[in-house]
Order: structure tokens, then C-alpha cells, then sequence
């Protein structure tokens, strides 16, 4: 008799046999009691495998991690372990004991934190523990024994590598201002007429691979205007780490693709890095003076954000009728969304559904608006979410089978949601 | 096959919108992202690194990572395959660190759990220490496979997906991992 093969158990184990194959399997393994056996040892391996791995850390660890996520991108901090304040409810394992030989790891219980704290203060030999500061440091007093130090450059106040360390950390502070000043003067002063003024031309230069497509650019900017050096270039961070860390505390770099890069931006602006999103779902883009977010400590840390995408995506079944071939807006959906003007300046979000005539969604449609370098493909529930600046453009919607449909949309605040029926091709 | 090829945890059309959002520069909707994800992606990040603190590690870590490569994803990817394929590298960055004691199974499970569940026999605890030794010996891809079908309950399609595989490949991985397994079986047992 001829045994089955791993690759039959192991597709029979998984189920994705064919029907005949999966016929041929069953009936083999009801007279061939060495492949039951076999297939058996291979189920109860992967069994003892999901035993094993499956662990759930509890929601309470996971929100403490994301607001955890959250906290560093904002901050800007990396490589930071896991606050143990975070994990103040931290799960049962975070109070293991650690295996032989393995070393304790910083993110550990608050236990563990706890009881790791200063380290063992170091013994002289005379057996006096010594504190693990030095006095002078402690009281912020000079030593007796340590003469005045003398705040010229030049001169070094030897015997004393703490005021040399001052000395030069202060000469490194003013070079560094110096570096900032510099860095500002090449830089055009960020006035509301200067940023007015580089606002084409930055969208320009962001990568938009049709200058002077779109109704958000201005192909006859005065080539003055242009953002010519390389330090004029938002998008070159590498050039630019001062105004990385200045624009863009905690956002990605921004996208060169034209869905970050096509709107009109100014220098200065920022890049919606640290906006937060309102409650409508609309990103708030703060004013420059303004801090770029709220800091984290008062960020809410379980509390889940409803978005207009999830409202807009309710009542997926319907679709629109067959006889509808038009893009039209849902009058409730734009009733229901807030008056513009909270946040004028976001790009309004776009969605909608695609279905065929027959009311049937269809996945995987390619929708492009004219301007915006940026298709998007439809879900399985024919659905897609596009943001674009407002005003009037061209969609079009393209998908096997079907005709090109387009259309004319307006995007603009309040967004409307589309339903769009593609007519089969012939 | 009848599974959908899309990966489950979070509806397409709702994580295109978050993605969207999250590549212009809302840590908010990155948020959301990641809680849709968190649940999946520490356990993907558990059995990666074998170790609850260091699937911690590595989860904030690729989170990170994510975020800083955002502008990357193409808008209407899955994000989790992108976030699954940090945390695989992250890993065998963090694996080639550890020290082989380190490395070495503990008394207990990596859940902290006792071996064997808590029963008492002595069979069943070696059989469950040796099969985490051979899964704890694979590389990151094999463990992170076996951890998508066997963990998560994905199918072929999805694992091809999120690993970047053809669904023929990830049937042929699955069968050489189970015939390691098998290989590696005491005598009584085979």
C-alpha cells in the first residue's frame, strides 16, 4: 500500500485539498492505520505548538503599550524601554522570575522596577558605603580644596575636569546657536508674505510629477519664488535636521508621493505631523505658534476615537440601485458631518462605494482623481476613501470588466459619499 | 480555497482611511491603527522572540519603525504584513544579540505557564519542552509562518500575503516544517 505523503497530511490537516484529492486522503486514512497515526502526531504537534505560543497579555497591557507607541512618536524618543509607570497594572509574567543566565530586561514588572532602582552604593576600603553622588554635586557647593573657577575662555582651571567639562559643554552650546542663527538667516524668514510666496513652489518641488496639474498649483510662480536650495526643500530631511526636528517632531517624513506633497504647503506649516484628529475625524492643524500636540500625560489612553470613516462606511449593503449611474452624493452623510470652517485648511476625505448593476460591490476598482498622483483600490465591499484638496475634479473609475466610469466630484468639507454603479463591458 | 485573501483584523476600507491619515501625520489615527493590530501583532511578536519582554521590545520597536516608514506603505496595502515584516526583522536583529543562555528554555513555558499545562506527567512535559526546542531552533521566517497558520488560524492566502510568499510556498514551508517536527520525534514516539 502506498502511504500518503506529507504534503496530502499536511494540506489535509490544513484543509485546502481539492474535493477528489480530500476524497482519495479520507479513504486512505480509514484503512491505513500507520497514516492516521501520522496525521494525528502532526495535529497534536501543531495543537501543542498553538498551546504554546498563544498568550494574551490582557487589553490593559496593550493600551498601556500603545499609549506607550504613541508617547515616544511623539516625543521623539527612541531605544526608551517601557516606562514602568506604564505598566502599573502590568500582567502576571512581568512578576516571573527570570530564567537562569538571563539578564533582567529594562522593561520588567514594577516590581522589578521597584526593586531595581539606584544601584548598590560602592563600599571604599575602608568599609565606609559611599553615596553615589559626590558631595559637591550634591549640595551644589564647590569643594574647599577645589579653587574658583575662572569663566575665560582659554583658560583651563587645571585640576578641575568639571569646570573644564563646563567650560567646553558652554562653547559647544554657542556653537550650536550659532549654527541655529545661521541656519535661520539662509533660511527665508517665516513671515505670512514669505510663506505665501513659497507656497506653490514647495508643492511643486514635493514631487508632484505634473507641475501645474491640479487647481492647487500655480504653474506660472515666479522662478524667484522657487525654493531653489537644497535647504528650501521640506522634503529634504537630510539636509534639513534642524527643521526636521523643528516641522516635524513626530510625523513621518513627509510623503514625496503627491498625496502629502500636492497640496500647497508652506515651510513652516506643519506637516500634520502632530495634528490630532477631532472628534469629526478631520485633522486640526494648529496654528505655528501654537504647541504642535497635547502632551501625553493627559492623552486619554483607552478612550477609542470614532471616526467619520467607520460612520461613513455604516450600511454597506446599500448599494445603489441598478439604474444608478451617476456619482451622488448621500444627502445625510453630508447633513450629518459638521459645518466647514473648523478646519479649513485639511483635505476633505472622500468615499464611496463602487458596485455593478446588479447592486453587487466590486473590489479592487482603481479610483483616480485628475491632479492628485494617487489611485486607490476598493475593498471587498466595494468601498474607498480618497483625500484630495476641495474643489471640483475629475474620477474616474476603472475596473475589470466594466466601463470606465467618470465623473465629475466635488470634494470639500462635509464630505459626500459616493455611489458610483459601473456598467458592464461589452 | 475559501478563504479570503485579505487579512482579517481590521476592515479594508477603514484601515485605507486610517492609513491615509496616519501618512500625513496623525499620530492619532496611527494609534488606531495599531490597536486594530495589537493583539495579533504581540502574539506574531511573542512567537518571535520566545520571550514576553522581548516581544514587548520588539513590538514598540517595530511600531516605531512603522511609523518612521510610513510614507513608504503604497495607500490600499494591508498594513499588517508591512508591520509583520519589521517585527521579523527586528527579531533576528534581536535573536543575533542574544546569548546562548539566554536562549536556553526556562522552567517554565514562555507564557510563564508551567510546562505541560500544569499536569503532572513528566511525558507530556518533555514532549511540549521538546517541540518549543526545535520551534525556539527555527529561523524567523519558519517561526513567524507557524505562528500566522497555527496562532492566528490564517490561510494560505492570507500567510502568502503578510509574508510576502506565493501560496504554493508557504505549502511547501509548512510541509518541511511538519516533517522536522515529525523527524525530530523520539523513536516511541514515531
Amino acid at each position: 500500500m502506498t502511504h500518503l505523503s506529507m504534503q496530502q497530511l499536511s494540506e489535509s490537516i490544513d484543509d485546502v485539498l481539492d474535493w477528489a484529492t480530500r476524497e482519495v486522503v479520507r479513504r486512505h486514512l480509514r484503512v491505513c492505520s500507520e497514516c492516521a497515526a501520522r496525521r494525528r502526531r502532526i495535529q497534536h504537534v501543531d495543537e501543542t505548538l498553538a498551546q504554546i505560543l498563544s498568550y494574551d497579555p490582557g487589553d490593559a497591557w496593550l493600551a498601556a503599550a500603545g499609549a506607550e507607541i504613541v508617547e515616544r512618536i511623539q516625543s521623539g524618543i527612541e531605544g526608551r524601554p517601557l516606562s514602568p509607570n506604564r505598566v502599573a497594572g502590568a500582567p502576571a509574567w512581568y512578576a516571573l522570575p527570570a530564567s537562569p543566565g538571563v539578564t533582567a530586561f529594562a522593561v520588567g514588572s514594577a516590581d522589578a522596577a521597584a526593586d531595581a532602582r539606584p544601584a548598590p552604593a560602592p563600599v571604599d576600603p575602608a568599609g565606609e558605603v559611599k553615596p553615589p553622588w559626590t558631595e559637591p554635586q550634591r549640595a551644589g557647593v564647590a569643594m574647599p580644596s577645589v579653587p574658583a573657577p575662572v569663566p575665560v575662555a582659554g583658560h583651563s582651571s587645571s585640576g578641575s575636569g568639571v569646570h573644564a567639562g563646563a567650560i567646553a559643554g558652554g562653547l559647544a552650546v554657542v556653537a550650536g546657536l550659532a549654527v541655529i542663527l545661521v541656519l535661520g538667516i539662509t533660511r527665508q524668514p517665516r513671515t505670512p508674505e514669505t510663506l505665501q510666496a513659497h507656497a506653490p513652489t514647495v508643492a511643486e518641488q514635493g514631487g508632484a510629477p505634473k507641475p501645474g496639474a491640479g487647481p492647487g498649483f500655480e504653474a506660472g510662480a515666479p522662478e524667484s519664488a522657487r525654493a531653489t536650495s537644497p535647504l528650501e526643500d521640506p522634503s529634504n530631511h537630510e539636509a534639513h535636521p534642524l527643521q526636521d526636528a523643528a516641522d516635524r517632531p513626530a510625523g513621518p517624513p513627509a510623503r514625496t508621493a503627491a498625496v502629502a506633497d500636492a497640496r500647497p504647503r508652506t515651510i513652516s506649516e506643519p506637516v500634520r505631523a502632530s495634528a490630532p484628529m477631532s472628534s469629526t475625524g478631520r485633522v486640526k492643524v494648529h496654528p505655528a505658534a501654537e504647541p504642535p500636540s497635547a502632551p501625553p500625560a493627559s492623552r486619554p489612553v483607552a478612550a477609542p476615537q470614532t471616526l467619520p470613516i467607520a460612520r461613513r462606511d455604516r450600511a454597506p449593503d446599500t448599494l445603489p440601485s441598478p439604474a444608478a449611474s451617476s456619482v451622488h452624493p448621500t444627502p445625510s452623510a453630508a447633513e450629518a458631518l459638521p459645518p466647514a470652517g473648523a478646519a479649513d485648511e485639511d483635505w476633505p476625505l472622500l468615499c464611496g462605494a463602487i458596485a455593478d448593476p446588479t447592486g453587487e460591490p466590486v473590489q479592487g476598482a482603481i479610483v483616480s482623481l485628475e491632479g492628485v498622483d494617487l489611485n486607490v483600490r476598493t475593498d471587498r465591499r466595494g468601498r474607498f476613501c480618497v483625500s484630495a484638496p476641495s474643489g471640483a475634479r475629475a474620477m474616474s473609475v476603472v475596473a475589470q470588466g466594466f466601463v470606465t466610469h467618470q465623473a465629475t466630484v466635488t470634494l470639500r468639507d462635509g464630505a459626500d459619499d459616493l455611489r458610483v454603479t459601473l456598467s458592464p463591458a461589452r | 480555497m475559501a478563504v479570503d485573501s485579505s487579512v482579517p483584523w481590521i476592515e479594508a476600507g477603514r484601515e485605507a482611511g486610517l492609513l491615509l491619515c496616519a501618512q500625513q501625520g496623525d499620530v492619532d489615527s496611527f494609534d488606531e491603527l495599531m490597536r486594530a493590530h495589537a493583539q495579533p501583532f504581540y502574539r506574531l511578536c511573542f512567537a518571535l522572540a520566545c520571550r514576553p519582554d522581548d516581544a514587548a521590545e520588539i513590538m514598540i520597536e517595530s511600531a516605531q519603525h512603522a511609523w518612521r516608514g510610513l510614507h513608504q506603505l503604497p495607500v490600499g496595502r494591508p498594513f499588517f504584513p508591512c508591520l509583520a515584516r519589521i517585527a521579523r526583522a527586528r527579531a533576528a536583529a534581536h535573536r543575533r544579540r542574544m546569548t546562548p543562555e539566554a536562549r536556553e528554555a526556562s522552567a517554565h513555558r514562555p507564557s510563564g505557564l508551567p510546562w505541560g499545562g500544569g499536569a503532572s506527567d513528566p511525558a507530556h512535559m518533555a514532549e511540549e519542552q521538546r517541540i518549543y526546542r526545535i520551534f525556539r531552533d527555527l529561523g524567523a521566517d519558519d517561526q513567524m509562518l507557524l505562528s500566522l497558520r497555527l496562532v492566528e488560524g490564517l490561510g494560505y492566502p492570507q500567510i502568502a500575503q503578510v509574508m510576502d510568499l506565493t501560496e504554493g510556498a508557504v505549502a511547501g514551508r509548512l510541509q518541511a516544517l511538519r516533517a522536522r517536527f515529525e523527524s525530530a520525534a523520539p523513536a516511541e514516539a514515531a
